[in-house]
């Protein structure tokens, strides 16, 4: 299963629409047919999505899942009829996620609460789920988008990172769980600015530190063939947070981080 | 700032950058604005086709989705702001190929139609727009329209080389042509005169690719010199694609170092490299897209930018034409070292105010010197306009509105077509209205 070019594969992808997923599953597209079921809340972008990886050699038989992923009300059931129609899934990224307004979140309960069940409660459990699958099959390769927001509790986004941090923990304690298992891997990606619709409200964007999501997808792809249980994306930011992390606390608190 | 690629314009812009899934909200909101509305793809034009100085600029890159595509006829349709340089990433390994592309595959499809784009194959297949089947337009007073030679004819054959006037954009359904192998089998033969280079041409007619670089420098009996090249894409072969890499410019170059002896020196060079004489295989890369290797080459002018010109004379006037500009450009000392010539076949364009048509075109470019440059190239235009010639708008920035006005004779249906919240700098420049503010 580490042949990336020969044997199509089925691939699952949670937050199809994002533009690092369409990025993603584009390159995927190079070299094999891949079978892509592409997960998400907006049917029409979805099946806009589809028609695209299509037409760039994607599988006929891609589907399109719609359904509030982030919900974790919603995961068992969405991931039963996943299952049921694909049979086997080979690869999975889980690219959705919010950001959010820090100040909304510290000010209301129901918006900090509705960013940790997407963030962070709903993807435990579709990792849960999808690890569930990877046992039994026997192989699989799961990826997980992460943040460099995550690496240490800043007063600018210590809520989201919290989240992006945790899902981290729990990627790499699976691929510990997974690790006497070649054929099975977990990866944790962390990028740092994008380049997407996200971001566009972000002032003086642009610069060095911004990537595409192409580039953020070719890392994920190249970090999945190389079995990396975790990777910056791009790599600058692996030394970036190297500093950050390393910062005592009273440097720290003397930041507008 | 968005600049176009000569980079002599500065102009403030409003931009959005159009998202896949918000784009009809974002156009919608760029129309209700009062500032004029203008698409803007990868910047490849050289002059302001593509700039709407105090206006809105819709930047399309992103929207960049195959819309269909039927691998077993080549038909594909795709969103406007999709690059030559992706679209042949996905078609090359499938067996299919551009019908035309220009000398960069860093343009968009919208991009290509807009200025209905021409390349080293004209003589044979015509202009990009002979391969657009069907588009697809939003407009501000009509809405959505879908444009083909049988529906709305005539907007279809406007919106061909229309500048983008005539609406945004939106997709291009394309025919692409059908290849066996991504490389092509290359001639390159010296040539000695601009009679030896209308003697190649002509014998080369059935070679499906041909062009011509010049040294400018050359005169007297050796006027014309340069190196011909022709190809054809070879039978069969790996369907390769090319490589993404590319070293970088890394800042504007200081504007002396183009000079008359620095061009002199790499024409000099350029043509007793052993490539100048090279026969064989090469790949569509290195072959179409010389300068793609090399991101930000526009650099290499210098910070005060530099100007392209390129013009189509009348075949019956053309040697003439050609000769008396190459003279001129000889004694100016202001070299050009990307000069390129090409004899265009006779197939009309479908777009009424299309830049290609049969005859022989010359492109070149120069550092922007200020004044001497400025005059050297109305000095062209003056040439152009008296063997009934025409300058291609998406390399100009500077070429007067009488000329403009008397080489498109058309240019008042596009006017009449153009949608009324959509306008651009150049077009403001050539039909004499220059301020925004003045927009209808």
């Amino acid at each position: 299963m580490t042949d990336k070019t020969s044997v199509p594969k089925t691939i699952l992808i949670l937050g199809a629409t994002s533009a690092v997923a369409v990025a993603f599953a584009r390159q995927a597209c190079k070299g094999s047919a891949p079978q892509l079921i592409l997960a998400g809340r907006n049917e029409a972008r979805l099946n806009e999505i589809r028609t695209d990886l299509v037409a760039r050699g994607a599988s006929e038989t891609s589907s399109v899942i719609v359904g509030d992923l982030g919900d974790p009300a919603n995961v068992a059931g969405l991931y039963a009829k996943i299952i049921d129609d694909a049979g086997v899934i080979d690869d999975v990224l889980l690219a959705y996620g919010i950001l959010g307004d820090q100040s909304e979140q510290q000010a209301d309960m129901a918006t900090l609460r509705s960013l940790i069940d997407v963030n962070l409660t709903s993807a435990a459990m579709w990792c849960e789920a999808v690890a569930a699958t990877f046992e039994t099959q026997g192989h699989g390769r799961l990826a997980v988008i992460g943040s460099v927001a995550g690496d240490r509790g800043r007063q600018s986004n210590y809520l989201y990172g919290s989240t992006k941090g945790a899902l981290e923990r729990l990627c790499e304690g699976m691929a510990h769980r997974f690790a006497g298992n070649k054929d099975i891997t977990v990866t944790i990606v962390k990028p740092g600015f994008i380049d997407t619709p996200m971001t566009d409200h972000i002032e003086g964007k642009g610069g060095p530190l911004w990537a595409t999501p192409e580039k953020v997808a070719s890392v994920i792809h190249r970090a999945m063939n190389k079995r990396r249980v975790r990777v910056y994306a791009p790599w600058i930011w692996r030394w970036i947070l190297l500093i950050v992390r390393a910062l005592p606390v009273p440097v720290m608190h003397k930041t507008k981080m | 700032m968005v600049l176009s690629w000569g980079r002599a314009h500065r102009f403030e812009h409003d931009i959005t950058r159009l998202r896949p899934g918000n784009e009809a909200q974002q156009l919608k909101a760029a129309f209700q604005g009062n500032r004029p509305v203008l698409a803007h793809g990868l910047g490849r034009s050289y002059g302001d086709v593509a700039l709407n100085e105090d206006g809105t600029l819709l930047v399309t890159p992103a929207m960049d989705k195959l819309l269909a595509a039927d691998w077993k006829t080549g038909l594909v349709r795709v969103s406007a702001g999709l690059s030559s340089e992706e679209l042949l990433r996905i078609c090359v390994p499938k067996g299919w190929f551009l019908p035309v592309t220009p000398g960069t595959k860093f343009v968009t499809m919208g991009g290509a139609v807009a200025n209905d784009v021409h390349g080293k194959n004209h003589h044979k297949k015509g202009s990009f727009g002979a391969h657009v089947t069907r588009l697809g337009l939003q407009r501000s007073d009509k809405g959505y329209m879908e444009l083909s030679r049988d529906e709305n004819p005539d907007l279809f054959a406007l919106t061909l080389g229309g500048l983008g006037l005539t609406g945004i954009i939106l997709w291009v359904e394309l025919q692409l042509t059908p290849i066996r192998s991504a490389y092509l089998d290359v001639e390159n033969i010296k040539c000695r005169s601009l009679s030896d280079f209308f003697r190649l041409s002509e014998e080369s007619k059935d070679w499906d690719y041909t062009v011509m670089w010049v040294d400018c420098f050359a005169t007297g009996k050796k006027l014309g010199r340069g190196i011909f090249s022709r190809a054809r894409f070879k039978k069969d072969g790996q369907l390769d694609v090319h490589s993404q890499k590319a070293i970088r410019m890394p800042f504007a170059m200081p504007g002396f170092i183009l000079n008359k002896l620095s061009i002199s020196i790499f024409n000099w060079l350029y043509r007793i490299r052993p490539a100048a004489r090279f026969k064989g295989k090469q790949h569509y890369d290195p072959f179409f897209y010389p300068l793609d290797g090399i991101q930000d080459w526009n650099l290499l002018y210098g910070p005060k930018g530099f100007f392209q010109h390129q013009c189509l004379l009348a075949p019956e006037n053309g040697e003439e034409g050609i000769r008396e500009m190459l003279e001129r450009i000889a004694k100016s000392g202001q070299g050009s070292f990307l000069a390129v010539l090409k004899v265009h076949g006779p197939e009309p364009s479908p777009g009424v105010m299309s830049f290609c048509g049969e005859g022989v075109s010359l492109a070149l470019d120069f550092a922007n010197k200020g004044p001497s440059t400025l005059q050297l190239l109305s000095d062209l235009d003056a040439i152009v306009e008296a063997h009934n010639g025409r300058v291609y708008p998406a390399k100009d920035s500077r070429m007067s509105p009488e000329f403009f006005q008397k080489s498109y004779p058309d240019w008042t249906k596009l006017e009449a077509a153009r949608d009324p919240k959509i306008s651009s700098s150049f077009w403001r420049r050539v039909t004499g209205k220059n301020k925004a503010s003045s927009h209808d």
